[in-house]
C-alpha cells in the first residue's frame, strides 16, 4: 500500500501529478518513489453524494488530492493508496 | 499607431432554462448580431473575429465565421475560461496596433445541457479526467472549499465576511434586469442555503446558465479605453496553495502602466467563481491596503457600497461558461459608458477588470487584469 510519486532524476524535486519538464531543473527523466504516509492539511464533503476529499501532503513535498476513506481532520496522519492514479487517504 | 477603443458591447441575456433550440453557436451569433447594433457597425466592417467557448468545438472561430459571416484578417480561438475575455482583448488590441485587423468582434458564451456539463467538469483537462474526475470530487467546488476553509483560517474570516460580498452583489443584481437572481437576498438566507462542501453552501456557487457575451475592439471611433493590461499564467507552477492568486504578481506593473492605483477606480470587476477567489483578487489588487479583509468587507463593501461586481457578477448574474470571462469587461464598459441603468456608479472613469481560472490541479493557473477608462 502506497502512492507513488514522481521524483526528478537529476535534481530530486518531486511532483504530483507527473510533468514532463521538472519546474526546478527543466529535466526530463523521472523516478517513481513509494510513500506511505501523509497529513491531512485540507479537508471537505461533498454533501451530494459524501465522498471526502482531502489535501493530503505527502512526505516527499507534493500536495496531493486525495479521496479520504472517511473524516478526517487537519494535521492527521493518513496512510496512503492509490486506485488507478488516484490517491486514497486512510485515517490511522 | 492606431489607438484601440471597445466601441461596442452586447450581452444575450442569461437564463436557466433556455429554449430547446438555443445552441452555444446559437447565442454566439446572436451576441454577435447584438453587438454589431450596439456599436452601430456594418457586418462588413469587421476584419477580425475572436471566440471563446468550452462548447463550440468541434466548430472552432472559423466556422463561426462562415456561419455568420465574417471576413476575417484576423482569427483566434481561446477556451481559457475565465481569463478568456481578456486574454482575447489583449491580442484584439495588439492586432489593431500592429495593423492586421481594424475592427474586431470578441464573442464568448456556452450553453449547457446536463450531461454536457457533467462532461465538461469531468474532462476539464487531462488531469482532471485523471487524477480528480475519479474521486471523484463532481467539479472544483470540493478543492475551492479546501481553499475558501484555508483563507478563513489565514485571514480570521467567517462564513458572514463571505456572505456580505455574495448579498452585496446580489443587491447590485436586483438593478441589472439581465441577472438570472434579482431578488434581494439577506445575510441570514445565504447562511442557511444548503451545504454543498463545507464551508461552501449553495450561495458561494456559481448558477450554471447560457449566454454570451461581445465586445467591439477598434482602431477607430470614441469608445473606452485600455490604459493597461497584463496577464500571467502558470505563475507558480502549482506549488502554492492558491490563496494568492497571479494577479498579486501583476498588479504593481498593473497600476504603474496605468498610472493610477487602485483606490483610482471607481468600479471593480473581479472573476467571482467563488467568493473567496474573489476577496483574494480584491487582495491582490491592493484593495485591501492594510490587509483587513473582515473590515473591508464590513465597511467598504457593506456600508460604503464600493462598486464590485456591479452587474451582480456570475454569482448573481449567472456563469455562461467562458463567458464568465468577459461579464465583467462588458459592465465595465456599461459603467463607462453611462448606460448601467439604475446600477450606473455615477462619475465612473476608471474601472479594473480581472480574470482568473483555468484549474490545473488544485487552483487556477491564470490571471489578467486591466485597467479601462471611459471615452
Ligand atoms: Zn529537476
Amino acid at each position: 500500500m502506497s502512492l507513488s510519486i514522481p521524483v526528478c532524476a537529476a535534481c530530486g524535486e518531486a511532483t504530483f501529478p507527473r510533468l514532463f519538464l521538472c519546474p526546478s531543473c527543466a529535466g526530463t527523466t523521472w523516478r517513481y518513489e513509494p510513500v506511505e504516509r501523509g497529513h491531512v492539511e485540507g479537508s471537505t464533503v461533498n454533501a451530494r453524494d459524501g465522498v471526502h476529499v482531502g489535501l493530503v501532503r505527502v512526505a516527499l513535498g507534493p500536495l496531493v488530492v486525495a479521496r479520504i476513506e472517511g473524516p478526517a481532520q487537519v494535521g492527521d496522519e493518513v496512510a496512503l493508496d492509490q486506485d488507478g492514479l488516484v490517491p486514497v487517504a486512510r485515517p490511522i | 499607431m492606431p489607438e484601440v477603443r471597445i466601441v461596442g458591447a452586447a450581452e444575450v441575456p442569461y437564463t436557466r432554462h433556455p429554449a430547446d433550440d438555443v445552441s452555444t453557436e446559437s447565442l454566439l451569433a446572436d451576441a454577435f448580431v447584438r453587438v454589431l447594433a450596439d456599436a452601430g457597425i456594418e457586418r462588413s466592417a469587421v476584419d477580425g473575429l475572436g471566440v471563446a467557448s468550452f462548447m463550440l468545438p468541434p466548430d472552432r472561430a472559423i466556422d463561426l465565421a462562415w456561419k455568420i459571416g465574417v471576413r476575417a484578417r484576423w482569427l483566434m480561438d481561446d477556451g481559457n475560461g475565465g481569463v478568456s475575455g481578456i486574454q482575447l482583448l489583449q491580442h484584439a488590441a495588439r492586432a489593431i496596433e500592429s495593423g492586421d485587423a481594424t475592427t474586431i468582434v470578441l464573442l464568448s458564451g456556452d450553453h449547457f445541457d446536463a450531461g454536457g456539463f457533467r462532461q465538461m467538469v469531468d474532462r476539464y483537462n487531462i488531469v482532471t479526467e485523471q487524477y480528480l474526475a475519479k474521486i471523484p470530487t463532481g467539479g472544483p467546488n470540493p478543492l475551492f472549499a479546501m481553499i475558501t476553509r484555508k483563507q478563513m483560517d489565514e485571514r480570521g474570516l467567517t462564513r458572514e465576511d463571505y456572505g456580505r460580498l455574495v448579498v452585496a452583489q446580489r443587491r447590485w443584481a436586483t438593478l441589472n434586469p439581465g441577472a438570472v437572481y434579482r431578488s434581494p437576498l439577506t445575510l441570514q438566507e445565504y447562511l442557511d442555503a444548503p451545504a454543498v462542501a463545507e464551508p461552501l453552501h449553495r450561495l458561494d456557487c456559481v448558477p450554471v446558465v447560457s449566454g454570451a457575451d461581445a465586445l467591439v475592439v477598434s482602431g477607430s471611433g470614441d469608445g473606452v479605453k485600455i490604459r493597461a493590461l497584463r496577464s500571467l499564467y502558470n505563475y507558480d507552477g502549482q506549488r502554492g496553495d492558491g490563496l494568492r492568486s497571479g494577479i498579486a504578481e501583476i498588479a504593481d506593473d498593473l497600476w504603474r502602466d496605468a498610472g493610477v492605483g487602485p483606490e483610482d477606480v471607481d468600479v471593480i470587476s473581479v472573476y467571482d467563481d467563488y467568493p473567496a477567489m474573489a476577496i483574494a483578487q480584491l487582495d491582490d489588487l491592493g484593495l485591501v491596503p492594510d490587509g483587513d479583509i473582515a473590515g473591508f468587507l464590513e465597511h467598504r463593501v457593506e456600508e460604503e457600497r464600493l462598486p464590485v461586481n456591479t452587474s451582480g457578477g456570475q454569482l448573481s448574474a449567472g456563469q455562461a461558461g467562458c463567458a464568465g470571462g468577459m461579464i465583467g469587461l462588458v459592465e465595465a464598459f456599461a459603467q463607462l459608458t453611462g448606460r448601467a441603468g439604475g446600477r450606473q456608479v455615477e462619475n465612473a472613469r476608471l474601472a479594473v477588470v480581472t480574470g482568473y481560472g483555468m484549474v490545473l490541479y488544485r487552483y487556477g493557473g491564470c490571471a489578467n487584469a486591466v485597467v479601462l477608462e471611459a471615452p
